[in-house]
């Protein structure tokens, strides 16, 4: 396991990736040229290698005991309409209305005792592990934001960390991850708006482009010779990079995948569910691509599931899609061997109350809930923790949303809890104390 | 034993490569040492007393060319009588014994003797908690903040961030969690011994082992009866570093000793347990036990910390070889000038360093330099070309006066200032701004004294919507956060850290942190509609660990009178503004140093400590000192810059020194400021933005703060004015700003509009040549080059469409670094 450990300065002690190690035996070799070494990185296999994360968030709060944890003991004003279905691995049970999942389960760990919840409609604790109230105290950053500050960009054309939650209807549910203290360097790219456009030719053509081009190299007078201004240059040639054939772009755009490929995804619809997310399901495909041409998070808002009422019908209609969406992406990273370096969770801000109320719906229910786990190289077909007879409180084994954030630090190879983080004014903090990678998990 | 191979674990490969350069590279005259030097040990004596006592060892290599080197580390050390004293790999001596004995060091072919002589070694030792325990502590890294230090503590076991709270320390080690950590009976077997050496699993790793010098202070202390720390033991106040300055080249190693002096008047060696660290690790890097190597060009500081306390010591690492400093005379004879200097202490500096200048900037790089720095505006074609053609020698002088009393003067510098004093709507609200706004305008139109500037901000009371000033006081809502802005606004201390515990990289300590809040503590905001500022009679500031209310005093100042009944803060404004405060002056001498200069003399800009030393202290405390007997006029240290060489020299290096990105021997490139850049292009193009809910042909340095949406202002670094750092706005170049200046609609069209200069160009059908001088006037405020002409020209010539060829070498030359950068 590839760690980074604190010391103040930003040195990892023992980290050597292969990608590092490849750049090394290049030099050894006397001197390849990065075309040289890009081209090897892609005949070995090893730039979709990087350790990754897509964080699925389900905006307003899932349903824990009609998904993960059906309580079918519980009076019937608990209960729930739906029944359980047997997975591949002997002894767990999920919903029926998740069979491609169940066929699976042994690619995933479910957690059913998370807590550390509050009663807020906010996206922020299921990005960072700290909720609203606390990050608007703390400014801790998402975890996007800090894998972007330890490790940079995999591959410079790429941002390291994407958002690709669009626009909501309730705001908060939008939130894509704030880069906090760290500072706007580390905001996710959104692949939208201004910088979208930007990235496409605007009333230019690629010829009238290349004239330009050459213009200005022929122009620039301090184009030679200034040592300070060289990052400028490889900036200007990443833009021209991006403007003739874009690797982001390209990665945006599930049409170039196999059909077939995007068939098992589901395509979904990008059309908002109420106030909420739309249940986009080429939104997983894109977070892959994405990973495999550079990006280290990938986070994505799916769906609505704040079912004050008709939970059940509304289950019946958004649960399978998410079952199609979620067991697709983890079978593809399993199939391209990523699964020991992508981390998939899957969760929402809270739980959901056990008792139905009048309107066929439960309510808010911070004190318990459940997380799907996937890939990351932890240990899977696992249940982790339980709760009481009616699923309001954790029975045993209670896990904190921080707790399964230093689980996936630790994915990245990140030892968070002795890493310090700088903060723009270049003060240490340590993101997580007391919360250590969950046992079962690694 | 030392070795004289650096590292243990090296390869069969590496020798062997060794063996073979040495084979290659034994000339005579370099295998071996002139006769002509000699060692030279220090200290010559070595007297160690007590049984914690200790000295590191330090040697010299004195040759007659060159300053000496410290060959300690590669030296070989041995004591006669190892009955009386031992030394280790570091070259520090600890005594075993009472008596008398040698150190024998041994380096090439040359050795030295010095004396030893050990007393007050017992059978039973009691070590202190404070002056002992606590260091081992330190050193072993327990209270570090990624281990026990951690504000919860680690596998729960919490002690003190870097040891400032030795109470809280003593009770956790040997009280809490039923005393379990402690086995008096059985030493060696608490917990506090087993699990830093591993005697059990211990998460943090082995710290020390069972045979160290750590392990035997513990033991005693355990033996010994735990003695607590006690309010009169003696404290630490000062740290001494030796060598304290040191000239080395590239690759030479230096080892550091330490001596703590104590409240008490006495002094002990610390080195073992003292942390040390490099400034610049470009220049240095330094291991934890206090081993230097040279790594690079230029000036580095080794910082040491031991209980609480820092201090540097330098390192220089010359570029070239270094020149004598010139003699300038410092006599009545000549005149004098601020500027002159300036370039006096600016020449020492690279002499010492062994830099060479660059040329002097050309006229239209000076001319567009000075009035982008000063005015935040590109000069106009006019002003080019009368500028240009001006005979006079006085005219950069001309020029420089003339850009001071501009009123774009204002629009630059309130810019600037709003920044750092948060005037934003969202802390304010849109009223707020506009008074706060209008007072930041009106004191740098009137080049309002700086001291006077901070005494208005810092009494302001009354209507915040009639009184400018008094909304200082609600960009920081509570006691502490009025100290903490204050403090780095005014004087680059950023006492942040020591909210919640000591200041771990600097002398201040959470005690003064909540005094300097208390004089804040009557500060009353009138709730109503939170518009009015007052002051109420009573309401102090507690420790929050103590609950005992802060009497105030400010930072190392003498604690407010008992009696004092009147306004808290008049006594922090006359400390504040005096010249006794050493933070005041420098703290904006260092902003409008870096806004002129690139780079402040301490970087970041308003990051003062001692830890942070600037990079020509002779020539901070100069300005500091010059612009105080100016009565503070920032107009005036402006001008002194401006008018400096080291301002208009060259921006690109030569002879040499482009290594060099801090002494100032040559320009430094800036990228123009998000606003500066986009009335740049307004210029270049003749096509002004627009800003939604500002009327039309504001520029955008004229904005009174941030609400304008502006995708491209955010993009080139606008701050939020959120905090009180200048760290909020950035000047990063970063992909999305070259898309944007390439390929963005809005640019796009302004530069291919009906109204812009390259229609307006096309249309009066001036000949190409004068059209390519237009647009090299317009946007880089020069004449092109003969060959630049050439070329330019002949785009135009050769294209069907003159307008759209126009329009691509405008673009080109609003996306060149050129344009870009202010140089």
């Amino acid at each position: 396991m590839l760690t980074i450990r604190g010391k103040a300065n930003n040195h990892y002690c023992d980290h050597l990736s292969r990608r590092e190690f490849l750049q090394i035996g290049g030099l050894a070799l006397g001197g390849l040229s990065l075309t040289d070494i890009l081209a090897a990185e892609a005949q070995s296999g090893i730039r979709s290698s990087h350790k990754a994360i897509i964080m699925v968030f389900l905006p307003g709060g899932p349903p824990h005991q009609d998904m993960f944890d059906l309580k079918m003991d519980a009076p019937s004003e608990i209960r729930g309409e739906f029944k359980p279905i047997k997975t591949n691995v002997p002894g767990i049970e999920i919903c029926e209305l998740m069979p491609r999942v169940a066929k699976m389960m042994d690619k995933f760990t479910i957690i059913r005792s998370l807590v550390g919840a509050r009663d807020e409609h906010d996206a922020t604790i299921c990005l960072g592990g700290y909720s609203a109230q606390e990050t608007r105290q703390n400014h801790a950053p998402c975890l996007g934001s800090v894998v972007s500050k330890l490790y940079g960009a995999v591959d410079k054309t790429v941002p390291p960390f994407v958002g690709l939650s669009v626009k909501m209807g309730h705001m908060e549910w939008a939130d894509s991850g704030n880069p906090g203290f760290l500072g706007m360097e580390y905001n996710p790219l959104k692949p939208e708006g201004p910088l979208m456009s930007d990235m496409t030719l605007n009333g230019v053509t690629l010829d009238r482009l290349s004239n330009r081009r050459q213009l200005l190299s022929s122009l620039d007078r301090f184009r030679k010779g200034v040592d300070e201004l060289k990052g400028m240059d490889a900036l200007n040639q990443r833009a021209f990079d991006l403007l003739t054939s874009s690797k982001l772009v390209n990665a945006l755009d599930v049409t170039k995948e196999d059909p077939k490929v995007r068939e098992r995804y589901g395509k979904g619809d990008n059309k908002n569910v109420d106030d909420g997310g739309p249940c986009w399901n080429d939104q997983f495909l894109a977070a892959r691509r994405l990973v495999e041409a550079g990006a280290r998070c990938v986070t994505l808002g799916y769906g609505r599931w704040d079912y004050h009422n008709d939970n059940f019908k509304q289950c019946k209609a958004y649960l399978p899609k998410l079952d199609q969406a979620v067991s697709a992406l983890v079978q593809d990273i399993h199939d391209r061997g990523m699964d020991k370096d992508v981390s998939v969770v899957v969760w929402g801000e809270f739980g959901r109350s056990p008792r139905i109320n009048k309107e066929a719906g439960r309510d808010h229910w911070p004190r318990v809930s459940c997380a799907l786990l996937a890939g990351g190289g932890m240990r899977t077909g696992q249940v982790i923790g339980s709760t009481n007879r009616f699923g309001e409180e954790p029975d045993d084994r209670p896990i904190d949303y921080k707790d399964v954030f230093a689980t996936l630090y630790h994915n990245m190879g990140i030892d968070i809890n002795s890493t310090p983080v700088m903060d723009e004014q270049v003060r240490p903090h340590f993101l997580l104390p007391g919360h250590d990678p969950i046992p079962e998990l690694i | 034993m030392p070795s004289s191979i650096p590292s243990q674990n090296i390869g069969v490969c590496t020798v062997i490569l060794a063996a073979v350069s040495l084979l290659i590279s034994s000339s005579p005259a370099e295998a071996k040492p002139t006769s002509a030097s000699h060692l030279q040990v220090i200290p010559q004596k070595i007297v160690l007393r007590g049984p914690y006592s200790e000295t590191r060892v330090l040697v010299d290599q004195q040759s007659k060319a060159g300053s000496p080197v410290e060959v300690g580390a590669s030296s070989v050390m041995s004591i006669l009588n190892p009955k009386v004293a031992v030394v280790d790999d570091e070259g520090i001596v600890r005594p075993i014994g009472n008596g008398k004995t040698e150190l024998v060091v041994k380096y090439q072919g040359l050795d030295s003797k010095v004396p030893i002589a050990v007393s007050g070694v017992m059978k039973a030792n009691s070590p202190s908690f404070l002056t002992d325990v606590m260091p081992v502590l330190s050193k072993a890294g327990c209270n570090q903040g990624a281990c026990h230090g951690a504000a919860a503590g680690k596998g729960g076991f919490k002690l003190s961030l870097l040891g400032y709270d030795p109470d809280w320390d003593y009770d956790a080690i040997t009280r809490s969690s039923g005393a379990r950590r402690i086995a008096r009976a059985q030493p060696d077997n608490s917990l506090f011994l087993l699990k830093p050496t591993m005697g059990v699993v211990h998460r943090g790793g082995m710290r020390f082992k069972t045979d160290s010098a750590s392990y035997r202070i513990l033991r005693d202390w355990i033996v010994s009866g735990l003695s607590g720390p006690k309010s009169n033991d003696p404290h630490v106040v000062r740290l001494e570093v030796s060598p304290a300055v040191r000239s080395l080249k590239v690759g030479n190693a230096q080892r550091f000793a330490v001596k703590a002096v104590y409240s008490d008047g006495s002094q002990r060696n610390v080195t073992s347990e003292t942390l040390f660290s490099s400034s610049d690790e470009s220049v240095a890097t330094v291991s934890a036990d206090g081993d230097a190597k040279v790594v690079g060009q230029g000036e580095g500081a080794v910082l040491v910390r031991y209980q609480s306390v820092v201090s540097t010591a330098r390192l220089i690492s010359p570029y070239g070889p270094p020149k004598t400093a010139s003699k300038v005379s410092t006599g009545k004879k000549y005149e004098q000038t601020a500027q002159s200097s300036i370039d006096r202490l600016i020449q020492a500096k690279l002499d010492a360093l062994g830099l060479q200048t660059s040329g002097t900037s050309s006229d239209s790089d000076f001319m567009r330099r000075a009035s982008i720095d000063t005015i935040g505006l590109l000069p106009t074609p006019t002003e080019t070309r009368a500028f240009l053609a001006d005979h006079d020698p006085k005219k950069r002088e001309k020029w420089v006066n003339s850009l001071l009393v501009r009123s774009e003067f204002v629009d630059n510098w309130s810019m600037k200032w709003g920044d750092i004093l948060q005037s934003s709507r969202q802390k304010l609200s849109e009223k707020g701004v506009y008074t706060f706004n209008e007072w930041i305008r009106q004191s740098v139109d009137e080049n309002k004294p700086w001291d006077k500037f901070a005494q208005e901000l810092i009494l302001a009371q009354g209507d915040v919507y009639e009184y400018g000033p008094a909304n200082f006081y609600r960009t920081a809502p509570s006691p502490q956060e009025l100290a903490e802005t204050t403090s780095q606004v005014f004087m680059g201390v950023r006492i942040q850290c020591a909210k919640c515990h000591n200041h771990p990289y600097d002398k201040w300590t959470q005690n003064q942190y909540y005094q300097m809040a208390a004089f804040f503590a009557r500060v009353q905001v009138k709730r109503q509609n939170e518009s009015v500022i007052y002051l109420s009679n009573s309401g102090e500031v507690t420790h929050p660990k103590t609950q005992l209310a802060m009497i105030p005093a400010a930072l190392d100042a003498a604690p407010l009178a008992k009696d004092y009944h009147g306004d808290r803060r008049v006594v922090l404004a006359q400390w504040l503004t005096s010249p006794q405060n050493p933070f005041f002056a420098k703290s904006v001498v260092n902003r409008v140093w870096k806004h002129f200069m690139g780079r402040g003399l301490v970087e970041p800009v308003d990051d003062l400590r001692v830890t942070n030393p600037p990079s020509n202290s002779a020539l901070f405390d100069y300005l500091a000192e010059d612009l105080a007997a100016h009565h503070f006029d920032l107009k005036y240290l402006m001008r002194s810059i401006l008018l400096s060489h080291a301002y208009q020299r060259e921006a690109r290096s030569s002879n040499g020194n482009e290594r060099d990105s801090k002494y100032y021997s040559h320009f430094l490139f800036k990228r123009l400021s998000a606003e500066q850049l986009q009335d740049a292009l307004t210029a270049a193009t003749g096509v002004p933005e627009k800003f939604a809910g500002f009327p039309a042909g504001m520029r955008a340095e004229q904005l009174p703060d941030n609400s304008a949406p502006s995708y491209f202002l955010d993009l080139f670094g606008r701050p939020a004015r959120l905090s009180s750092c200048a760290c909020e706005r950035t000047d990063a170049p970063n992909i999305g700003q070259v898309l944007h200046l390439m390929n963005d609609s809005g640019i796009n069209t302004r530069i291919s509009a009906p109204a812009g200069r390259v229609a307006g160009l096309v249309k009066t059908k001036v000949p190409d040549n004068k059209m390519v001088e237009e647009l090299y006037l317009g946007a880089l405020s020069r004449y092109p080059s003969p060959e630049e002409s050439r070329r330019s020209a002949q785009v135009l010539a050769s294209a069907k469409n003159k307008e759209l060829a126009g329009e691509d070498l405008l673009w080109a030359l609003l996306n060149s670094k050129e344009f870009l950068f202010n140089h």
